[in-house]
């Protein structure tokens, strides 16, 4: 691991099962890098976020942060990565601008960036599932993360929603960046690093 | 209107009557006169209890026509109702409906109880009834559904307050519950639900069924959640867990006290007509619907790792920050009872206890089950995790009203 390496995982192995997913992989990822996961379904990209995220436990292995084993299970982890998942999920009771209220305090801003201004006071399930997207990105740019994970972040966005994708990516320069994907054009349009795993 | 129509309609009406005329002896000349008797030995006018009984009872009876009877819909909200099989849905809901005038039948014996008439009484409930039957299917038509149970519910609190503590109190309570439960139309936060209430009950069937089906029972918080979404007037506080606490709260308080004022108010009134051990049961009843309100996002916290990972709070000091309002709204039910009611110190014990007692075992069920056990029933196959989880609170709550009914 060089001095620049900010996130790495080391003989990570995860199985679900009799399935095995991820079965001693090495990788790292540089400071203010973009990474792109591809790979076919099933090949444990998601997985590799959720280990990375803390939102799923690994089996063996270790999970690095600024070159040291970390806890992706701690809330100490939580408020240096932010991971944009699957399983992404809003409180019922509040609202989307209480949501990023939750997270930090430049949320006019955050909201307003990401096309959702006159939405902030609605709740999240009255929103459609683009417009929840959008809001769940807005979550990149209330706090200074120093990692974003994120699944599939071009999933239900429109054209107009990807270019901001697109854009928002271009300016996470001081973030590590990794996200998984299908798109060979969202790659292609970040300039992300292509990592492609294969089914174990 | 088809004759097939108008026939179901006259057999409604003509049943209901027979229903009525029915009850009207069974329990017009019986239970009422023994009930009250009671009222006048406790001192209380019989005049204005049954007329509070006869509006609550109205209330009850309009809600549950609202949401289970097909009166005045359209074809359309038929269909939305019935998109398996109208003819089949057509069939339980005719049956719903004259189960619904049961209730009402027994409304209308209180007012026969009252007068006391032995001919009149039937003019006057077929009457009512059919004036009734066209008020409601009107106010229906018009989407009009919250003011009658509104008014209905103010008569009927109104009328107890009056009777427990004077004609001022009426006036007070009749106009707090007018106030506090109707509010301006504003769109629900799920959209897809047209605003009509009997396609909110088809939704809310549809959620449960939805829940079963998918073994998820994340819809049924999809459903739309009351308050305020409007912007926070105040500055927040700065650490993330005071944040959380503040935020819930206050998207919670508004409907939250209004159920404490309004069910506060039956408690002292039914304590007063009833007796201070009907009080402390009502109580523990306020206490369940309380909790259940005030504790949702609570609930979702634990479900949602998702948001704990976002938010990145302490687990422990988000758990003290969800909780916070519940703690609150049971200290003040508490308190109101041991002012009132100056129960034994254990039942006040059980009504401190019973909510985090319920609320635990509401966020036990909600665990992630480490394998499904399927029950077989005539609806298919359900996940008995989702039926537990469904029921989950209930048992705390009835298991308190044991308790404090043999104190």
């Amino acid at each position: 691991m060089n001095g620049s390496e900010l996130l790495a995982v080391r003989g990570l192995s995860k199985a679900f099962g009799e399935h095995q997913v991820l079965a001693g992989l090495d990788l790292s990822f540089a400071a203010g890098s973009v990474t792109a996961l591809t790979g076919p379904n099933g090949s444990g990209k998601s997985t590799l976020l959720r280990c990375l995220a803390g939102a799923t436990p690994v089996d063996r292995g270790d999970v690095l942060l600024d070159g040291a084993v970390c806890d992706p299970t701690s809330p100490e982890h939580w408020g240096a990565v932010l991971g944009i998942l699957d399983d992404h999920a809003w409180l019922p009771g509040l609202t989307v601008r209480d949501h990023l209220l939750l997270v930090g305090d430049d949320v006019d801003h955050a909201l307003d960036r990401i096309g959702l201004a006159g939405l902030g006071d609605r709740r999240a399930p009255s929103l459609s599932s683009g417009q929840r997207q959008r809001a769940a990105l807005a979550i990149t740019l209330v706090r200074p993360w120093r990692v974003l994970l994120l699944d599939e972040p071009e999933r239900h966005l429109d054209d107009e929603g990807v270019d901001l994708l697109v854009d928002l990516v271009a300016g996470w320069r001081d973030r590590t960046v990794v996200f998984a994907t299908h798109s060979a054009e969202l790659v292609d349009r970040t300039g992300a690093a292509r990592v492609t795993l294969d089914a174990v | 209107m088809t004759a097939s129509d108008k026939l179901y309609r006259f057999a409604v009406a003509w049943t209901s009557t027979a229903l009525i005329a029915g009850l009207l002896l069974a329990i017009g000349r019986q239970i009422v006169p023994d009930v009250f008797d009671l009222v006048s030995r406790t001192g209380h006018d019989p005049d204005v209890v049954g007329a509070a009984l006869l509006a609550g009872t109205l209330a009850c009876w309009w809600a549950g026509v609202r949401h289970l009877g097909p009166v005045a819909a359209s074809p359309a909200q038929q269909r939305w109702e019935a998109w398996a099989d109208p003819h089949r849905w057509q069939a339980r809901a005719r049956l719903r409906v004259l189960l619904a005038a049961v209730p009402f039948a027994i409304g209308i014996g209180y007012v026969i109880g009252l007068a006391g008439q032995d001919w009149v009484p039937g003019v006057v409930a077929g009457a009512v009834l059919l004036a009734t039957g066209a008020l409601i299917a009107l106010a229906q038509r018009r989407d009009g559904g919250p003011w009658v149970v509104a008014l209905l519910a103010a008569a009927a609190l109104g009328l107890l307050a009056g009777a427990a503590w004077g004609p001022s109190w009426a006036a007070v309570v009749a106009a707090a519950v007018v106030v506090t439960t109707v509010r301006p139309r504003r769109p629900r936060s799920y959209r897809l639900v047209p605003r009509w209430n009997l396609a909110a009950a088809a939704q809310r069937r549809w959620t449960l069924g939805a829940a079963a089906t998918m073994l998820d029972v994340e819809v049924l918080r999809t459903q739309s959640v009351p308050g305020s979404g409007r912007r926070i007037p105040f500055a927040l506080p700065a650490r993330r867990a005071r944040r959380l606490a503040v935020l819930s709260a206050w998207r919670s308080a508004r409907p939250a006290l209004a159920r404490a004022a309004v069910g506060l108010v039956i408690v002292g009134a039914v304590a007063e007509v009833l007796g201070a051990k009907a009080g402390l049961l009502s109580a523990a009843v306020l206490l369940h619907v309380l909790t259940v309100a005030t504790t949702r996002d609570l609930l979702a916290w634990h479900e949602l790792a998702a948001v704990q990972r976002v938010v990145a709070v302490d687990p422990r000091r988000a758990v003290r920050a969800l909780a916070s309002l519940c703690a609150v709204v049971t200290l003040l039910v508490v308190v109101f009872v041991a002012v009132l009611l100056t129960p034994p110190w254990p039942a006040l014990m059980v009504l401190l206890v019973q909510p985090w007692l319920g609320t635990w075992s509401r966020i036990r069920a909600a665990e992630e089950p480490e394998e499904l056990t399927m029950l077989s029933t005539p609806m298919g196959a359900v996940p008995i995790q989702v039926v537990v989880r469904l029921v989950a609170g209930v048992g705390v709550t009835i298991l308190a009203l044991a308790v404090l009914g043999s104190i």
